[in-house]
């Protein structure tokens, strides 16, 4: 029973460390359109927005 | 009528009035194809939450897990329920490469076609992709519809036969509005299924006296399934492996797992949301309100074998849940969990119709007769009468259901993780992964897989990948590599105008040859 239940914690558990990964590195990219805030860092972000605007 | 029935008649209404209120507001959202069948690529995490969970949850779970669990005790949750939650858990890997591209493929064979013969017009493999799509999810549709008549037949009282027939008035108000409609429709039926079985797992832990009397009972129970089948083991329920054995069981687990993460049905969905990061949320919050519904369904199917020991013989184990609401259930949280069963068919099977009939008119009829006046009203109205069609071949089949709920998800997800394993992995994190790596691994997939069914191999998920993956790499190996336009929207940031060209003519349905573009391509492979 237990061995049945810790499987389930662990797999219900594993969408949440990969996910907070996955968040970081979009974050870390700093790409607006995959979801990039730039509330974590900034600096990447604030470099793409003016990479965007010389383009423009 | 059975009892209490002024309860289920005006639940039903109330649920069927705001069921039409939501669908006729969505109608308005899909103007485009892209609309349509992929919510054009704009969905939010709300949305995105609600028609994830409500597909996730089929019939094959909130009817399949409580059978499956009262008649194989823990090892249901070993097998199927971590199975599916690990597949889950391993989505988050797709998403964050899927929906990369600026413009996303629209459907799964789209996405095939474009990562592995982009320089083909009547691309092969789109066309098979699609078929192997089309025929998988009928038959699951086919399930759902099973599934709605025995909880629509349970509900109204009328003979199951006819019940089935109710779907396609269901069908009419959810699907008409194709990805959106399906969207709105799930959210709402997602919050119903929840409320749902709660109240039913509220209702089996007053019966039962609470958790710790439902484990010490089971500890003791020995009843068969069936009246007059043969006693269990004494104590089989509580372990973890059941009557099934380390081996199968571990077969169960990793096809629902890996296999129901490679799935088309999530690929697809995957390309939705507005971004890779609205994708990956979207996943987390899921899971959240996955164990918020698989909690009581659980609870229900142990305490249900506490109540009800034995079935009748002509009851399968998916009947469990409708009739322990018969038997003990208040008339009102009778309603609401059949109300919720229901809405649990309806969602997944408008899901799955939609799939089904977008992979055979726009992945199918669409590319070997390509239209150069295309036009997307007329390609949604199409779209629209074939899942109608669809619908009315579904509901005739399940007159004769042939198998039980949750087995039929395990068939046809194993089959396709073993089919598609390496295509979408290998062709979403490698980029030497080619055409010819594509075919390999369809073809020794399927054929691992079908062997395996056939020769009661214990695992044909894993016969299927394991023999696959050495072809797979020798074919890659010994052919040209893939060219850049394949592969470079999932792992570079800003794509080249050429292959912002060549995916732009395969996805508006140019019949313009690919040829100037593939020259210049060919110029720039990767070795």
């Amino acid at each position: 029973m237990i061995i049945a239940l810790v499987a389930l914690g662990l797999c219900f558990a594993l969408v949440f460390i990969l996910g907070a990964i996955l968040i970081l590195k979009i974050e870390y990219s700093g790409v607006r359109r995959w979801g990039a805030t730039g509330h974590f860092f900034r600096y990447e972000v604030a470099e793409q927005e003016r990479g965007d605007s010389s383009d423009d | 009528m059975i009892e209490g029935s002024a309860y289920y008649f005006w639940i039903f209404v109330i649920y069927l009035g705001v069921l039409i209120f939501v669908n006729v507001k969505s109608l308005k959202q899909a103007s485009t194809l892209s609309d349509f069948t992929t919510g054009g690529h704009r969905m939010g995490l709300l949305i995105g939450v609600g028609t994830s969970i409500a597909t996730w949850v089929s019939v094959a779970s909130v009817l399949g897990v409580p059978g499956f669990i009262y008649k194989t005790g823990f090892a249901a949750i070993t097998g199927w329920v971590a199975g599916w939650f690990l597949g889950t858990g391993l989505l988050p890997l797709i998403a964050y490469k899927i929906r990369r591209p600026e413009s996303p493929p629209r459907t799964f064979p789209e996405f095939v076609h474009m990562r592995y013969e982009p320089f083909q017009w009547k691309s092969p493999l789109h066309i098979i992709v699609a078929l192997m799509m089309f025929l998988g999810y009928f038959m699951l549709s086919h399930l759902q519809v099973v599934g709605f008549g025995i909880v629509f037949s349970a509900l109204t009282g009328i003979r199951y036969e006819i019940a089935i027939f109710g779907f396609l008035f269901f069908l009419i108000f959810t699907n008409m509005g194709g990805f959106w409609s399906v969207a709105s429709t799930d959210t709402l039926n997602a919050a119903i299924i929840m409320i749902g079985v709660t109240f039913g797992a509220i209702t089996v832990l007053n019966e039962t006296g609470g958790y710790a009397q439902i484990v010490q009972a089971l500890g003791t129970v020995t009843a068969p399934v069936h009246e007059g089948g043969a006693p269990l083991k004494d104590g089989i329920l509580l372990s973890p492996f059941g009557t099934f054995g380390f081996a199968t069981l571990l077969s169960i687990f990793v096809s629902n797992s890996f296999g129901s993460s490679v799935a088309p049905l999530w690929v697809a969905r995957m390309m939705a949301p507005k971004n890779i990061k609205a994708a990956v949320l979207q996943l987390m919050w899921t899971m959240v309100f996955l164990i918020i519904i698989f909690i009581p369904l659980i609870t229900i199917g142990l305490g249900a074998k506490v109540l009800i020991p034995s079935l009748p013989v002509e009851k399968s184990t998916d009947y469990v849940l409708p009739l322990f609401i018969q038997a003990y259930a208040h008339p009102f949280i009778g309603a609401l969990v059949l109300i919720g069963i229901l809405a649990a068919a309806v969602s997944t099977a408008n899901s799955m119709l939609l799939l089904s009939s977008t992979s055979i008119y726009y992945d199918v009829y669409m590319v070997l007769f390509p239209r150069k006046d295309f036009n997307e009203i007329r390609a949604t109205r199409h779209l629209r009468i074939w899942i109608f069609v669809l619908g009315v071949i579904a509901v005739f089949s399940a007159l004769n259901p042939p198998m039980l709920l949750a087995s039929g998800f395990t068939y046809v997800y194993g089959g396709f993780g073993a089919i598609f394993f390496w295509v979408v992995y290998m062709g979403l994190y490698w980029k030497r992964m080619n055409r010819a790596g594509a075919y390999t691994g369809i073809i020794v997939g399927a054929a691992g897989f079908i062997a395996g069914e056939i020769t009661g191999f214990s695992n044909p998920f894993l016969l299927g990948i394991g023999l696959s993956l050495p072809a797979v790499l020798i074919a890659v190996y010994y052919t040209e590599p893939a060219p850049l336009d394949a592969y470079e929207p999932y792992f570079a940031e800003e794509i080249s105008d050429c292959t912002r060209l060549t995916l732009a003519k395969i996805q508006r349905g140019n019949v313009t040859p690919l040829v100037q573009c593939k020259r210049l391509i060919d110029n720039k492979r990767v070795r």
